[in-house]
């Protein structure tokens, strides 16, 4: 890369919004001299109209302002809250006092976890401009329970510096009658599920078939779950798992109605929300983007959805991660390995203690002595 | 006989760096500027001698025809590409994509023989795959992604990040 003649990297540069041409002139020497000879990205970022552009860049940087958060409107700083947020401010439109003022656009994209739509705000405000930078534990608070024999619970957490998310929905299953059939969930789960994994009658049947195995589970393995199958959608980041659990070893909420039941059916759906830090982002623009079809018109969608004919093509947002690590591996490794969040005050993030070889010796030897006097 | 003789016309070759012949439809060999123009300065003659391609060798020129076989028949690039522009799109057609994914050296190498050849479409598909790589990335992150050598000292680093938080609202 760096051994490419001027001519290429400046053609290259017609490529490359502001932000990226500036971090690629951050990266080595000759790469600088080359970029800014041809065209001063950094001077660029300093023009009015470009905030945006700025904002992205100065995200390379946030490192270094743990009180401070990247605003997307304006591009500069802004002081985080200096206290964890009360959940009316996230949920109940106090949002104005920390929304940039000169942020003029809307963000109508909506995240839809059990009939309630999410905006980006909601992730961005409770994942980033919190006190800890980074700690999404704000955000646990998805607590709404469908009336239904249905049940559902959520968990945010950080890894890697991105946000991901699990959402469960869970019924209880005999294996015998009653079956999942239940379409307004399945067309929720992400909003390629057609397009990108199957279609809804399709999917329905698929978990039907997996409730079927309850019987011969009950026989060859009992007391024992399965996942029946992982969906990853090839145009957001967003796997769909179907499993089987034992209600007794079943960890997530269940309902009285559910614990008759041996066994619990749950679809999960695992989101990598990316780092929340522009609504521009590929990741948050793809699980968000509704589109209706003349076929399905969707009255359920939300009200940001378009047809998809109408949908412009820079709006058509995909990104494809499935040759990264299954989100669902990184989410419950993580989960694995942290201790257990603490959703409902305000506590530092508990720390190990930190314990220098050399200090620990001493006071060992000061110990034994004082022992021996 | 005249039959034969158009066939022979229709083909050409060209040796390699590596000095392989090749022998290639000049239809789609001619979606190299270069070539093209080699082939008009002969005037239209017979081309039996194969052309000489110092700078790239087999398998990258290879790679190269492939892409100018599925392309022959494009049309050619009109004036408005060439307009200077800055944030030109990066979609890449799915064929495209596909021809692309190959290993960091072949791209590099893709891209320095569209250059030398000059395939201006291959050059922009060559560019727009690398800009796609670095979109997003911090310089670390392309540092890496690219192996780089970060050649700045710690206190150069310093330094370009007070230059560069300018925009702090404290």
């Amino acid at each position: 890369m760096e051994k490419l003649p001027s001519g290429i990297i400046q053609h290259l540069l017609d490529f490359l919004p502001i932000h990226s041409a500036a971090n690629l002139a951050l990266s080595n020497r000759r790469l600088r001299s080359l970029i800014t000879k041809v065209s001063d990205p950094f001077e660029e970022l300093r023009q009015l109209g470009n905030e945006g552009e700025r904002a992205k860049f100065l995200q390379n940087y946030d490192i270094h302002h743990p009180d401070e958060v990247v605003c997307p409107a304006c591009g500069v700083f802004h002081r985080r809250l200096p206290q964890r947020p009360h959940r009316r401010y996230i949920w109940g439109g106090v949002l104005k006092h920390v929304v940039c003022k000169k942020e003029k656009r809307d963000f109508p994209e909506t995240l839809i976890l059990w009939r309630t739509y999410y905006r980006w705000l909601t992730f961005h405000l409770g994942f980033r401009y919190s006190p800890q930078h980074g700690i999404p534990t704000h955000l646990n608070d998805f607590s709404k329970m469908p009336l239904l024999s249905l049940a559902c619970d959520s968990l945010a957490i950080e890894v890697d510096n991105r946000l991901l998310l699990r959402h469960r929905e869970s019924m209880g299953q005999a294996g015998d009658d009653e079956y999942w059939d239940d379409k307004e969930v399945v067309r929720n789960l992400c909003p390629h599920m057609r397009s990108s994994i199957m279609n809804y009658k399709d999917f329905i049947r698929e978990a039907n078939h997996a409730a079927k195995i309850i019987p011969e589970l009950k026989k060859s393995s009992p007391g024992k779950g399965f996942t029946y199958k992982t969906h990853r959608c090839s145009e957001c980041p967003t796997e769909i798992r179907i499993e089987i659990c034992p209600t007794h070893l079943f960890q997530g909420r269940i309902k009285s109605q559910m614990a008759k039941y041996e066994y619990i059916l749950s679809l999960v759906r695992y989101i990598d929300l990316g780092q929340c830090k522009s609504p521009d982002e590929l990741e948050w623009r793809s699980v968000s983007t509704w589109a209706g079809s003349p076929s399905d018109p969707g009255w359920w969608l939300p009200r940001s959805a378009r047809r998809a004919e109408k949908i412009a093509d820079q709006d058509r947002v995909a990104i494809d991660l499935t040759h990264m690590e299954p989100i669902s591996e990184r989410f419950e490794r993580s989960v694995r390995l942290r201790p257990p969040l603490e959703p409902y005050h305000n506590a530092p993030w508990h720390q190990p203690p930190q314990y220098g070889t050399d200090s620990r010796s001493d006071h060992g030897k000061d110990t034994r002595d004082e022992k021996g006097a | 006989m005249a039959s034969a003789s158009t066939d022979a016309a229709k083909v050409i070759k060209v040796t390699t760096s590596d000095g392989i012949d090749i022998t290639v439809d000049r239809q789609v060999a001619e979606r190299s500027i270069l070539i093209k123009n080699l082939l008009e300065d002969l005037g239209g003659e017979s081309t039996d001698e194969p052309i000489p391609i110092p700078n790239v060798n087999e398998a990258v020129m290879k790679k190269v025809l492939e892409w100018c076989e599925h392309h022959k028949a494009d049309p050619p690039a009109s004036q408005d590409d060439d307009s200077d522009s800055r944030k030109k799109s990066t979609d890449i057609e799915e064929w495209d994509q596909k021809f692309m994914q190959v290993d960091q050296e072949m791209l590099f190498e893709i891209i320095l023989a569209a250059n030398y050849l000059d395939i201006k479409a291959l050059l922009d598909v060559g560019c727009k795959t690398v800009a796609n790589m670095i979109k997003g990335k911090s310089p670390d992150e392309i540092r890496k992604t690219f192996n780089i050598q970060n050649d700045f000292t710690p206190e150069e680093e310093d330094q370009i990040r007070r230059e560069n938080e300018w925009a702090e609202d404290r």
